[in-house]
Order: structure tokens, then sequence, then C-alpha cells
């Protein structure tokens, strides 16, 4: 449909629509309609910004899980690797490693990770974070929403 | 489940309803909204107005994604082969696909413990710490990986290598902390000189022996033990009854069946551009696909960038002009073997090795960003953008 038939046929459609509002509600109706609308967008862009919505980080060490940290806090923590200590710290809604700024700080999710399933890791201090959503909206493991890829070639 | 997934579903009930006995159906209801309408009538249009309205500013919220449940995708990941591992599954229950791949992250930790370099208990330290010249027994799988890796040596005329541990090691890639100046050019040339006197690598395959010959050479199979594992594991999920799944070690990935009715979506890395996406790759079926880069391993000294590829040739980082190689191949094992070999070898030459290998599909970028395709090659470009990754 050409973009000028298409306006010429919507534009009266809207109106009448508009009008059908006007006649079935009250000003009362009209400003809760709007005050929903607004709310409802509003916890829709709040939940693309945070996906994993009353998330956690797993730190792992050699593949087994030593600490789980909720993301809703700035705090950090720090985690005996091969190599040394190894700071992890959350802030609202991500986390990530610090102190290791090493070629082989795999390499690629080194700074922060903010959405379910992804992962930064210091491969040569074994130490390894996975970020996971709260059970209720996201399974573990599950990927994570919005994911464009299924994996990355590199 | 995201939330919008949940109303939406939601959405569907009160149109059922509508179409029921003894409830309003929607028609009427819409008909109901406009000016000289009863009490009745008008409770009725704005109960379904604001019912629609919901619906639909609800479906209009977040990403809206496919409805997805714990039995269509998974994703396992561990560190292992020096790299992060993750395994992806698809439509699978969960206690099914979990014993299928803890088998599989098993096989990987198995040939890891068998083939790397860096663990001293390893079947390749034995051979590596053994004396020079002398024949050794070694395991079947190990000495079928190195008649392959041999075999590829000889068709890239030496550019690919799997017997430079001692080359990498006084590089120190593998070393932590990373190295921040290359090596002394006397003790690079002290290497080159050593390895021009000899062969380095003997196997007797039907005795199931091997014989390292030169001090210059010990075995490192980090570009073809890699791809090795991957093809294991993927054997093993097969073995199992998972159908799709894509096991991925730090980017290098095989992958089979597909993601439901879709293929699999694969990012291939942009080598200049952090967190950038160069071409996407749609795959299904059985492939393979690997990729050696300049830019995992690297350090800068003096303004040039030193990488971990190695050329045999000279023992300095491979300077062939190519930043990237992928090659879309059958196995993981050949596919890695390849990559490293093009990378070196530099386009032209690497073309040619290529030919030696039908079903082997190569993309090879070089500095400058020029890209060269070969026909059979999955991906289309891609918008560069990041991956999410923030810092």
């Amino acid at each position: 449909m050409r973009p000028g038939r298409f306006l010429r046929e919507t534009i009266p459609l809207a109106g009448a629509a508009f009008r059908s509002l006007r006649g079935a509600t009250t000003p009362w109706d009209r400003w809760l309609i709007g005050v929903s609308a607004i709310g409802i967008v509003l916890l829709g862009y709040q939940q693309r910004l945070t996906a994993t919505p009353g998330g956690e980080v797993v730190v792992l060490r050699d593949n087994r899980a030593v600490r789980v940290l909720p993301l809703d806090r700035e705090a950090w923590v720090e985690v005996e690797g091969k190599l040394g200590r190894v700071k992890v710290e959350t802030r609202r809604g991500g986390a990530r490693l610090l102190e290791y700024r090493s070629p082989r700080l795999i390499g690629t999710r080194t700074g922060w990770i903010t959405r379910t399933g992804q992962v930064a890791a210091c491969v040569p201090c074994g130490i390894m974070l996975v970020l996971r959503g709260s059970p209720a909206v996201s399974g573990e493991g599950i990927s994570p929403p919005g994911e464009r890829f299924d994996a990355l070639a590199e | 489940m995201s939330v919008a997934d949940g109303l939406v579903r939601d959405g569907s009930v009160p149109g059922d309803r509508a179409s029921s006995p003894g409830s309003a159906p929607i028609p009427r209801g819409l008909r109901g909204l406009g000016s000289g309408m009863g009490k009745k009538e008008r409770w009725n249009g704005r109960f379904w107005f604001l019912t629609m309205l919901a619906i639909g500013l609800a479906g209009g919220c977040g990403d809206a994604p496919a409805p997805k449940g714990p039995s269509e995708g998974h994703k396992s990941i561990r560190l292992a082969l020096g790299t992060v591992v993750t395994i992806s599954t698809w439509g699978l229950e969960p206690t099914r696909e979990e014993a299928a791949v803890e088998r599989a992250f098993a096989e990987i930790e198995r040939i890891e413990a068998m083939m790397s370099p860096n663990r001293s208990e390893s079947e390749l330290s034995r051979i590596n710490d053994a004396p020079r010249g002398q024949w050794l027994q070694a395991s079947p799988e190990l000495v079928d990986l190195l008649g392959r890796a041999l075999e590829i040596q000889r068709l890239s005329g030496g550019a690919f290598h799997p017997g430079l541990l001692p080359l990498v090691r006084l590089w120190g890639f593998s070393r932590e902390p990373a190295p921040r100046e290359p090596p002394s050019p006397e003790s690079i040339d002290r290497w080159r000189r050593l390895a021009d006197s000899g062969d380095g690598i003997l196997i007797d395959a039907a005795a199931g022996r091997v014989q390292l010959t030169n001090a210059a050479f010990g075995l490192d199979l980090g570009a073809i033990a890699k791809g090795y594992a991957i093809d294991q594991a993927v054997a093993v999920l097969r073995r199992e009854g998972v159908d799709n799944a894509i096991v991925s070690g730090g980017g290098d990935l095989r992958l089979i069946g597909a993601k439901g009715r879709e293929p699999w979506v694969i990012g291939l890395r942009h080598p200049r551009e952090e967190g950038g996406v160069i071409r996407v790759s749609r795959l299904s079926g059985d492939r393979a696909m690997m990729t050696s880069g300049d830019y995992e391993r690297f350090f800068m000294h003096a303004g040039v960038r030193f990488h971990h590829i190695l050329d045999p040739a000279t023992g300095y980082p491979s300077v062939s002009g190519v930043i990237s190689v992928s090659v879309q191949a059958t196995d993981s094992t050949l596919g890695d073997a390849l990559s490293t070999a093009i990378f070196v070898l530099g386009r032209e030459r690497g073309i040619r090795l290529l030919e030696h290998f039908p079903g082997c599909e190569a993309l090879i970028i070089e500095e400058g960003m020029k890209i060269w395709q070969s026909a059979g090659f999955v991906a289309a470009p891609h918008l560069t953008e990041s991956i999410g990754v923030t810092d």
C-alpha cells in the first residue's frame, strides 16, 4: 500500500476511534488510560535496560560455583584464583572481573556483563562469572532474551 | 519466559471468552463504542477498549522473543582447553540434556588431559620430555591426530607445524603475566638454525610410536587439538541422542542440526572493532567454523603488533598480511589446522591450499579490511554493532 493511500485511509479511522474513545469514557477514564500507558511503557523500558531483574552472578573457580552475588547492589568480593586474588564487582544489574587485564582474560567478555547468560572469565586464573536471571523470569542457562547470535566465531 | 510473553499469551483468553455463550462478543462491544449508548453498552465499550489497550501496550513492550521453555534451548559453560567452552543444545528435556552435556564436557577434559603440553602428566608432555631420537609408544588416538597434523604440515609446505612448543615458549604467549616485548633476535636465530638442522617429528602408525628428533621441536597441538576435542564432544552428543547443538571453544565451533525450524545464527567477530561483528552465518546440518586471528593474543611493542600465530619459516609472528581467517569445514579438526595454515600462508597461497580440501570454504580478511570469501562460504555482511560488551 502506498503511504499516501495508507494515510488517507488511516487518519479518518483514527479520528473515528478517538471520537469513540471520548464518547465511551469519562475524563477520569482517560486520565487512567494515560497513566497506565505511561506506566507500562516505563516498565518495558526498564526491562530492556536490565535483562536480569532479580538476577545474580555466579562466580566459578575451576568450574565450581564458589559465590553467588545479587546484582541489585553495589558490592565487590575477592576470590582466590590460580594466580592470586581476583576482584569481582557488581553494580546496577551487572558484574565484572577486575585486576587481571591479561590478553588471556577471555577474551570476549572482559568488561561489564549485564545480560543473562553472559560470561566474563580469566582463564589463567581459573575464574569465571556467569550471569543468570531470576528463575521466575528466565531459566538458568537459557539463552538471554534478545541475544542476536547463538554463538560467536572468533 | 518474559513477562511480555505471559501477557501476550493471556491476551488470547478474552477473545475465547467472547465467543463463548453468555458473554458479550467482541464485535458487539466494539460497536458499543460511540455516543448515544446506554450505560451498559458504555461499560462494555470501556471494558473492551481498556482490555485491548492493555494487551496492545503489553505486547509492544520488551523484546517479545519467541516463547521459550527449558526444553527448547540450553547453554552450558565451562573453562576448558585454555578458553571458555560453551555447549548449546536445542529441543531436549533438561535432565537428558544435562547428562549428555556432562559427558561431552568429560570427553573434552579427557582430551585436554591427554594432549595439553602444559600439564606435566599428559601423554604429550611425556613425549616432549623424553630424549630426542627415541621411539615412544603412544595411544592410537594421539598417533592418528599427529598423522593428520603432519599431512596438513606437508600440504601447507610447513606453514602449519604441530611441533613449535619451544618457539611458543620462547615467545611466552601462554605465560602469565603476558609478554610485553619480543624475545631477542639472537634467541630466535638460534632456534631457527636448530630447526633447519633436521626434521622434528616422526610417527610409526603401524607400531603406534612417535619420535621427536630435534630439540628445536616439541609437540604443541594447540592449532589442531581444540578442533579435535570439539569433534569428539559432538560425537559424544550424537551418541547421547542430541541432534541439535553447538560446541564452541573460545569462538571455534561445530554445530549440528538446527534451532527448531531456524538455522543456528553465528556472528563472526570483527578483527579490528572490539565487540563488533562483521559477518553473520546462518548454518544448519553439520558444519564446523574455525577462526584464526591476530587479535586474541598479542602485545604491542614499538608500534608493532606481535600476535601468537607464529610462522615456522621465520620464528616470528606471521606477517602474511592476513589478520583473520575463518574456515567452514566438515569437521573442526581440519578447520582448525587449515585456518592457522591459511593465516600463515597468506591469501593467494592459502586459497591454493584450500583447493586440496573439497567441502572446506574460507573467509580471509587482510590488513585494510580487504575481505575475500570463497563461493561456498556461508556468510552475509553484517552492519558492525556491539555484541553487548560494555567497559
